[in-house]
């Protein structure tokens, strides 16, 4: 250490501090201190707060910060994840489900195009369905049993949620497991998995094709398979259709036929 | 507190965080004591109940101890309180800042100021971080920190000890090293050290210094407490983790110091952690007995 000192320790807490609290603002007053201030490693240091701000997410996330330690990439996401993070906290949104949906939502836009980045946004997204789905809550839908057909009201069964992601999460986190990951063997394919919960069961995960989650979203209770075909398709002459799609979904528990409005003629 | 502090035996404890609770169920006799810090206690209160089952240590980052703003007086209540409560043998702080003087908004600077010195003016209240800083390494710092624990010391009846800070960059205005200001603080301020032997490791290797030579020449006699934690690099930086495991990098240094260092606790720092493996916990938890055996 050579520099003789020559700006107050106090004006510099406050300048680091600022920058720490207004990250907006970081770039001119530091430019004002007249010594320079390493504002990226400011930044990095932000985002390592903020790191530590989630630990509390970190058993729900458990496999998502392996894989940001294993691709280097854990302080760059949170550098980048500061000034958004520091807004939501602003809005009162500090509870671990806040928290954990935030840093997911971010991981999301985050991610890009970037291979890692894109593996990190579909594990986080998936250990968020399997958090939601530890939270105790009614698992919905009867199947009143019965043949489906044009005139048959359908409802949903059970609790789902879609997860469109460029890997398998659960062989990710098979990969992540072993002693020494070698992430090379993680399968990236672009796939929708449908990950369902029915009464006293556990979660599943089900590939489907694209055009499945909106089949499920369109039921609602009350709507016919014929009504449906002309909500989803424009067409009623595609009720056929439908109904034998729905009927493959019926099979898989995921949808069943409602006591609902009864048919009229 | 039976033993710490007094004992001969070196003490091996653990920070709390989500693994304390299930360990001391699962190996009530692994560890000699918890280390709790303030700020969990001023959230839960209750979390003081661990001292029913161990010893305790109260660590704190809110004081502030090489700060210019004061921490709010309703704080230094409070850690007096839990002194109390937890009956710990010292107050293990930062030797770092947390509050922080808020530069006001528009111009930081007035017209026509050299930024150079240029104190007081311009601030508007203050900045509470949540995470304690490194101030800068300057003999004005080491002026500071003696007048801040002047006056906290007037209020504790236990003594402070001060932990060294990770350092990440390099802070405008240092006219010394993080070595040659934990030594100078040492001395100025005749106070005990807390050497948090993975902060230094990761100065080391952010600014480029020999950890073991520096080491040495600190006032080892004075480290009354030791931490350690994990650490990675990332984005060509040493960060600090207390989520992953001691590298055995940590453990060798320390076990290098051994022979000249014997402190009354040494604390592993595993509280950002939801899990650790028990086997790595059982090796090094053995390892630092054995060291200080």
């Amino acid at each position: 250490m050579s520099a003789p000192e020559s700006i107050s320790a106090r004006r510099v807490q406050a300048t680091i501090a600022t920058c720490l609290a207004e990250p907006d603002r970081a770039e001119a007053v530091a430019a004002a201190l007249g010594d320079p201030l390493d504002l990226e490693a400011v930044r990095y240091l932000a985002g390592l707060a903020e790191k530590v701000r989630h630990n509390g997410v970190r058993a729900d996330l458990e496999l998502t910060f392996r894989l940001l330690r294993l691709t280097g990439l854990e302080m760059e996401l949170f550098r980048d994840y500061a000034p958004g993070s520091a807004r939501r906290r602003a809005r009162g949104l500090t509870a671990p489900a806040d928290r954990l949906a935030g840093l997911v939502e971010f991981a999301d836009s985050w991610a890009g195009t970037d291979p890692d980045r894109s593996l990190i946004r579909d594990l986080a997204r998936y250990e968020q369905i399997l958090a939601d789905f530890r939270i105790p809550a009614p698992t919905p839908g009867v199947d009143a049993g019965g043949e489906l057909g044009p005139e048959t009201v359908l409802v949903r069964l059970g609790r789902m949620a879609v997860l469109v992601a460029g890997c398998d999460p659960a062989q990710v986190a098979e990969v992540l497991r072993a002693r020494e990951p070698e992430l090379a063997a993680v399968v990236r394919r672009p796939r929708v998995l449908l990950y369902h919960q029915a009464a006293d069961a556990g979660v599943r995960a089900i590939e489907v094709s694209s055009g499945v989650p909106g089949l499920l979203a369109a039921v609602d209770g009350v709507a016919t398979v014929r009504e449906l075909a002309l909500r989803l398709l424009g067409d009623e002459a595609a009720t056929g259709m439908l109904a034998a799609g729905y009927a493959q979904l019926r099979e898989l528990g995921l949808v069943g036929i409602g006591d609902g409005p009864a048919p009229c003629g | 507190v039976t033993g710490l502090g007094t004992s001969t035996a070196v003490a091996v404890g653990m920070s709390n965080g989500p693994i304390v609770a299930p360990l001391l169920a699962a190996a009530p006799d692994l560890l000699d004591y918890v280390e709790v810090p303030y700020e969990q206690l001023r959230i839960n209160p209750a979390t003081a109940e661990i001292g029913r089952q161990l010893p305790t240590v109260l660590h704190c980052s809110s004081m502030s101890v090489a700060g210019f703003v004061p921490p709010e007086e309703r704080t230094l209540v409070e850690i007096e309180h839990f002194v109390s409560v937890t009956r710990t043998p010292w107050i293990g702080e930062h030797l770092a800042f947390i509050t922080a003087d808020a530069l006001a908004g528009g111009d930081p600077v007035p017209d026509g100021t050299d930024p150079a010195g240029y104190d007081g003016a311009g601030y508007d209240g203050t900045v509470q971080l949540t995470y304690t800083v490194c101030p800068q390494l300057s003999r004005e710092t080491v002026e500071r920190v003696g007048a801040n624990l002047d006056a906290l010391r007037a209020r504790y009846d236990v003594p402070i000890i001060l932990e060294n800070s990770p350092q990440y960059f390099q802070i405008p205005g240092s006219t010394m090293s993080m070595p040659e200001f934990v030594a100078q603080v040492a001395e100025y301020c005749d106070v005990d050290l807390l050497l948090d032997i993975t902060h230094w490791l990761i100065t080391a290797g952010n600014m480029g210094l020999d950890p073991l030579a520096t080491l040495e020449a600190l006032p080892l006699e004075r480290v009354r407490e030791v931490h350690l934690s994990g650490l990675s690099l990332q984005s060509g930086r040493w960060w600090d983790d207390h989520a992953i495991p001691v590298p055995d990098e940590a453990l060798e240094l320390l076990g290098k110091l051994a022979g000249r260092l014997r402190p009354a606790a040494v604390t592993f720092e595993y509280n950002w952690a939801p899990s650790i493996p028990r086997s790595v916990l059982d090796r090094q938890i053995a390892q630092v007995r054995e060291m200080f055996g």
